[in-house]
């Protein structure tokens, strides 16, 4: 169905077309085939529902989308961000044509130096970016560190009765999975309260 | 006079090493366009985790312990299922089915479940947040490349601007993305603690998760997940002032059996760590009140007005203090 036929369709069950153009949209969709009937008879039945001139399937509809909603927490962080792919190649380019211009700019200086015989020219003392890592929790360092640390992995919670200590487990389990994961911990937001209780 | 002459071939060869420098420097800048921007590696290892077939083996160490898990992670028509199972001690497991999240923990007859009626989306806080957010509260740098479980792996660093949360080292896989080695440390850059996988295969030759029908059945939905709740009424509870860089992310009811009220939760997060907030009203046994751990989880309670409040979260103790100092009733 196009877009056209479509407007048609909709404008008819809405009862704004004029009686000449009915038909025509009638005849239409009869001789469409099997495929735009359907789709007229979903239209419809949409339009039913939703003035609640269908009570069976509204009622069940209404049920279905209440059971859906249950529980269902209301998200408030903002729209994932969507990767500007557009602004690599214009920041490459941007980039690229300062460097250009600062070669236009320095180039003449660089090719008149004072002193200069023509020999090699040393442009500038580029430093070697070594990146050079800030080691902050690696290594053997790091081991030791862990090791002599004075907060042990604790397996159970402490000073609890079961009944407490089995809701704190939820309410962490909850935790994980209603904040969602990003994979800074590791793969499985539960792995610390799993790998606890191993001995 | 003489030392500023120059002759026209002079002239022509510090024109063409010129050319070559700059002509270096622009590689030198078309190369570093292209490297990885880690704001952006940190977005594809939150897709990745949610979203790949993968299976492995890695460690876990907090303090002195050190323990082997496996884990098989699969997507399936849009759905995670997922198994995770300790290698070492008594035996304990999460399974992740399309109904809900089970962890059978040591020396408990019974496992915990929790239904999934609203995690389909695989909601992530750091999918919510933009870098300047991210820069707020954390120095974000890429490091010297690293190989983890024989996988070639860009390096990050990301240290905290204050003492409300905790560091990260990771290493994630160059090609799909996951995080291979995490280390989480605290404000004094000491390890609190550290994921390594040692083993890992992925989009290919994955075990399927479904063939262990045991385990799967352990995943089923909770009954009290389907009693209703007044999704949208507004919070009963507000926090005047939150910490620097959190945000409240989510806020949800659950029904406490058909007698017992709900309990709110809310969700802060600022991006990479996340805070919850329990409150419900007090109940017969005996309330959480002042500071608990197990492994790296933390919780805070108190009571506020006869209502119960729980912070759980893996951030530095005095991040959970002020959520729990800060909460009240809505005016």
């Amino acid at each position: 169905m196009n877009d056209k036929q479509s407007e048609l369709t909709s404008a008819l069950l809405d009862g704004e077309l004029d009686p000449d153009t009915q038909e025509h949209a009638i005849s239409a969709i009869l001789g469409s085939g099997r495929q735009e009937l359907e789709r007229f008879g979903r239209y419809r039945l949409i339009g039913d529902v939703m003035r609640g001139e269908s009570n069976i399937l509204a009622s069940s509809m209404s049920k279905r989308v209440h059971e859906a909603l249950i529980d269902e927490p209301v998200v408030l962080a903002p729209p994932a961000r969507q990767p500007r792919q557009w602004l690599r190649p214009v920041a490459g380019l941007a980039v690229a044509a300062s460097v250009a211009t600062a070669a236009v700019l320095v180039a003449p200086q660089l090719m008149t130096q004072p002193g200069d015989q023509g020999g090699p020219v040393q442009v500038a003392n580029v430093p070697q970016v070594t990146a050079a890592p800030v080691l902050v929790a690696a290594g053997g360092s790091a081991s030791t560190q862990a090791s002599s640390r004075a907060e042990p992995g604790e397996m159970r919670w402490q000073a609890m009765n079961e009944k407490l200590e089995n809701r704190l487990n939820r309410l962490v389990i909850e935790h994980h999975e209603f904040g969602g994961r990003t994979g800074v911990n590791g793969p499985v937001p539960h792995i610390g309260l799993v790998s606890y209780g191993s001995r | 006079m003489a030392r500023f002459r120059t002759s026209g071939w002079s002239v022509m060869v510090r024109v063409s090493r010129t050319g070559i420098v700059f002509g270096g420097l622009l590689l030198a800048v078309a190369a570093r366009a292209d490297a990885v921007a880690p704001y952006e590696l940190l977005d594809r290892m939150n897709e990745a985790v949610r979203l790949l077939d993968y299976e492995g083996r890695f460690v876990v160490q907090s303090g002195d312990r050190l323990d082997a898990m496996y884990i098989v992670h699969r997507v399936t028509q849009g759905v995670e299922k997922e198994r995770v199972v300790s290698l070492t001690g008594k035996p304990r497991e999460i399974i992740r089915s399309d109904q809900a999240v089970a962890c059978k923990l040591a020396g408990r007859d019974v496992h915990i479940n929790v239904g999934l009626r609203s995690n389909g989306r695989s909601f992530s806080p750091l999918r919510g947040v933009s870098g300047s957010q991210l820069d707020a509260s954390y120095h974000i740098e890429m490091l010297e490349p690293g190989r983890v479980a024989g996988r070639d792996s860009y390096q990050i660093l990301i240290q905290p601007r204050d003492e409300l949360r905790y560091g990260y080292r990771l290493l994630i896989d160059q090609v799909s993305a996951l995080p291979l080695q995490s280390v989480m440390f605290d404000e004094r850059e000491r390890p609190v603690s550290k994921m390594m996988f040692v083993e890992l295969r992925v989009d290919r030759a994955i075990t399927p998760i479904e063939h262990d029908l045991s385990a799967m059945q352990l995943a089923r939905a909770d009954p009290d997940d389907y009693l209703p709740v007044e999704r949208f009424a507004p919070p009963d509870w507000v926090f005047p002032e939150l910490p620097p860089g959190f945000h409240l992310n989510v806020h949800r009811r659950k029904a406490l059996g058909q007698t017992a009220g709900e309990r709110e939760h809310f969700i802060f997060s600022d991006g990479l760590a996340s805070v919850s907030v329990y409150v419900q009203p007090v109940g017969n046994d005996a309330g959480l009140s002042g500071v608990s751990r197990l492994g790296l989880a933390k919780a805070v309670g108190r009571i506020v007005d006869g209502y119960e409040v729980i912070v759980v979260g893996e951030v530095p103790t005095k991040t959970l203090h002020w959520f729990a100092q800060q909460i009240q009733a809505a005016p």
